[in-house]
């Protein structure tokens, strides 16, 4: 419906209908109307939803009288042991502002649930979580409970399924943690129940404890640190969707600055708690990195949207490739800006999008680019900084990079943009090949730096980060091999020829604890997959037959990746690629998944069960 | 008009009820009559069906697969297992939940042979196999997103989709499954909203 509100909005797309690609134009005729608003970028400030409220409780007062007994198992009700932060996160339809010239558009989003009176929540994205490490307190870890305040399945019209089940994407959890994807039946008849409708809820506990920490004694791999992650609905067959209408949110991971006293391997703790969330280090951690944190640490989810005349999200139900929108959007805000201090910022990056793929460069206004020095992947640190160009984003992956804006000074600098270059024109993947991504000479500019004041400065990026051993020869030596196809035949996804998709049974079974190679085949053509693997971080071996991308040598912004220098959760998986990663599942046995992170493609079975035994 | 007198009133009565999400439009209604071709087609019995208006129209789960009836390569196999899904659902077929397998070789494929098809799968009422035009049979291909970008493979039928396509119109929702899936998954699937 057009009100005189919306008219001055109203455009054509005029020159730029030359560039829409060709799902666009099919999106388009889907809808009542073709018409679509143009929007002014750079109107909008950069949304930073600001962290939920943690429920207090007493010993033995635990905030949920019906806590799950699973995740009770997780907390001391006396404290004695540690103290457990709980939280309580809503899944709710409500009405946000993606852009000044948008009118309100009815989304479904996770908010705090334990706002304080008198506050609303009036983001696009779900609280950003920033959680310690519970090192190797079990008990001192998180546990939110998800409610379920969507419309019931049998009410809701439209697309997306109002069913939940909440997968916290980079976190090490139990099986029945993590988000997995339908309710099922255990190998030992027992029902696994993991998802939840309106009126409904579900309690979450992430120990937040070190992989391995329960399996070899105290003694984690204590480079197995994230730093971060973000919170999802994972429903089958209806992920694409339920994201797409709004339903995610940050996670963030730091060091403790302290260890516990009580520890008895504090000591040999200290070395590793590098990434402790400030820039001061105020709790004199000796090894502690003082990265830029606080008002200078900003996460940044990119995802696309395309709106109708109303604001209201236009999705195109039949297009199975994968969902490209017409706006871009960062933290919920088409093209925003960002008002930086002159000095240096850690910024996350998060491909939050159903299908597209970015290649990201810094840029002033006239296109010219700058450096930025990578310091993360989605497995937390890198062992040391890389300088890069510029960098792909698969979806799912996660860059953080540290921006120095000392080095644009005023008056040369006033502004300057992440502008994402990648040529891409539909779903199934961009144009050119992993290792040479085919760019355009411009591209658009998706969030704009606005440059202010210097200030004074007290983050360092140290030229070692976070430093691992690769896995040795001798555990590689000794690995089981797996061979994981993934194919496209008759227009169906399968996997090792079979039709993927079956959460019933377990394709794969890994035993706990013993490290196995698993090759990642993409056999088709035109296709990319950025596959996703729960439950550890991938250490990637080798690409296409050869040593993955360290940083030397040629950068065309592919995926630093190469065993001892960053750890995956996501590999991005080109046409006709084949990559070979090195997993090793510890302390949670069960059932997993593995799944391409084109989220129409795992809605439409490209997925496998993998159960822990 | 509704909406425009209340969102009058709200800038009258109170500007901070701007907030207020009563507001916002909502997400893209599902897709209708305007979405789908309505165009005709012959079951195998020669009636006339109407694609939008006798098949997607309506609060029930219609799930189309597409075959033809000299197919050797995944029909025998697809067809067979939508004879299981069949008798898994029991009563709830053509209630519920109905069936189309539509076919991409109409010229060869009248409703006589698609009788004679249906029959090696002792088809029930609710299961319809269809034919028709081959531009209509197109549209209702590029409708539904199962067809191959690659116009040479587009055409090639040994590679034609072995989805099933299923939905709910009056709901909005539409997903698909492989029509080579476990049965008790397809129908885990196509009786979500029943």
């Amino acid at each position: 419906m057009l009100n005189r509100r919306n008219l001055f909005n109203l455009g054509l797309w005029g020159s730029a209908s030359a560039l829409l690609s060709w799902p666009v134009l099919r999106a388009a005729t889907r809808s009542a109307s073709a018409l679509r608003p143009v929007l002014t970028p750079f109107l909008d400030r950069l949304p930073l939803p600001p962290e939920p409220h943690a429920i207090d409780w007493s010993p033995n007062q635990l905030p949920f009288s019906d806590l799950d007994p699973e995740a009770a198992k997780h907390v001391d009700p006396t404290q004695v042991k540690g103290k457990v932060t709980f939280y309580r996160i809503v899944a709710e339809v409500r009405s946000v502002k993606f852009h000044a010239q948008l009118p309100a558009t009815e989304i479904w989003g996770y908010r705090d649930g334990n706002l304080p009176a008198g506050q609303s929540w009036t983001y696009a994205l779900g609280p950003t979580f920033r959680r310690p490490l519970s090192n190797h307190n079990a008990f001192a870890g998180t546990i939110v409970r998800h409610e379920n305040n969507l419309p019931s399945v049998q009410e809701h019209r439209g697309f997306g399924e109002p069913r939940s089940s909440v997968h916290l994407h980079g976190g090490h959890q139990e099986a029945r943690f993590d988000g997995f994807p339908t309710d099922i039946t255990l190998p030992d008849g027992t029902a696994f129940k993991v998802t939840f409708e309106r009126g409904e809820h579900f309690d979450y506990a992430y120990p937040l404890v070190e992989p391995g920490f329960f399996t070899d004694g105290n003694h984690g791999k204590h480079t197995e640190r994230a730093s971060t992650l973000w919170y999802h609905d994972h429903i089958i067959d209806f992920t694409a969707p339920n994201v797409y209408r709004g339903l995610a949110g940050f996670f963030l991971v730091h060091d403790t600055p302290i260890p516990d006293p009580a520890d008895p391997n504090a000591a040999a703790l200290v070395v590793h708690m590098r990434d402790t969330g400030d820039e001061t280090n105020a709790a004199g951690a000796p090894f502690a990195l003082q990265l830029p944190s606080g008002d200078f640490d900003i996460p940044l989810v990119l995802q696309e949207k395309t709106f109708g005349l109303n604001g209201e999200l236009i999705y195109d139900v039949f297009n199975t490739d994968g969902f490209l929108g017409e706006q871009s959007l960062v933290n919920g805000m088409v093209q925003p800006y960002l008002p930086v201090k002159r000095r240096k910022y850690r910024l996350r990056f998060l491909n939050g999008s159903n299908a597209r793929i970015y290649q990201l460069f810094l840029a002033d206004k006239n296109g010219r680019t700058y450096p930025m020095k990578q310091i993360a992947t989605e497995g937390g640190l890198l062992s040391r900084p890389v300088v890069r160009p510029s960098f792909l984003l698969g979806m799912a992956e996660r860059i953080e990079v540290v921006i120095d804006f000392s080095q644009f000074p005023f008056p040369a600098f006033s502004e300057l943009y992440i502008e994402n270059r990648l040529l891409q024109n539909e779903g199934r993947g961009p144009e050119g090949k992993f290792e040479r991504p085919e760019l355009a000479a411009r591209g658009r500019q998706l969030l704009k730096f606005q440059l202010e004041e210097a200030v004074p400065d007290p983050s360092r990026v140290p030229d070692v980060l976070r430093p691992f051993d690769a896995v040795s020869a001798l555990e590689l030596s000794t690995a089981p091999v797996r061979s994981l196809v993934f194919e496209r035949t008759n227009g169906q996804w399968a996997i090792n020829g079979k039709f993927a998709g079956d959460l019933d049974r377990a394709m794969v079974t890994p035993q706990l604890g013993v490290g196995e190679i698993w090759r990642l085949v993409n056999k088709s053509g035109g296709w990319w997959h950025p596959i996703h693997i729960h439950h550890e971080f991938a250490r990637v071996l080798k690409r296409n037959g050869k040593l993955p991308f360290d940083g030397t040598g040629p950068d065309f912004g592919q995926s630093l990746e190469r065993d001892g220098l960053a750890k995956k959760d996501t590999i991005v998986l080109g046409p006709n690629s084949e990559v070979e990663v090195f997993v090793k599942f510890e302390n949670y046995r069960g059932p997993f998944v593995f799944h391409c992170h084109n989220l129409e493609h795992e809605d439409h079975a490209m997925m496998a069960r993998f159960d822990v035994v | 008009m509704l909406r425009r007198r209340r969102f009058a009133a709200a800038v009258v009565l109170a500007p901070w009820a701007l907030h207020e999400p009563a507001l916002a439009a909502p997400s893209a209604l599902p897709p209708g009559r305007a979405d789908f071709p309505n165009v005709l087609l012959l079951n195998q019995d020669g009636r006339a069906i109407h694609f939008y208006d006798d098949l997607i129209r309506g609060d029930h789960t219609v799930a189309i697969n597409f075959i033809y009836a000299q197919c050797g390569d995944i029909c025998p196999m697809t067809m067979a297992n939508l004879a299981k899904v069949q008798e898994l659902l029991g009563d709830r077929l053509g209630r519920e939940v109905r069936l189309a397998s539509i076919s991409i070789d109409p010229v060869r494929d009248s409703p006589a042979v698609l009788k004679g098809y249906a029959e090696r799968f002792d088809v029930r009422a609710g299961w319809q196999f269809l034919t028709g035009r081959p531009n209509d049979i197109d549209l209702i291909r590029r409708t539904l997103g199962v067809y191959d970008r690659d116009p040479a493979k587009d055409r090639d039928k040994s590679q034609h989709t072995g989805m099933l396509v299923y939905g709910n119109q009056a709901r909005g929702r539409w997903s698909r499954v492989s029509a080579l899936a476990d049965p008790r998954r397809i129908v885990a699937s196509i009786t979500r909203w029943t």
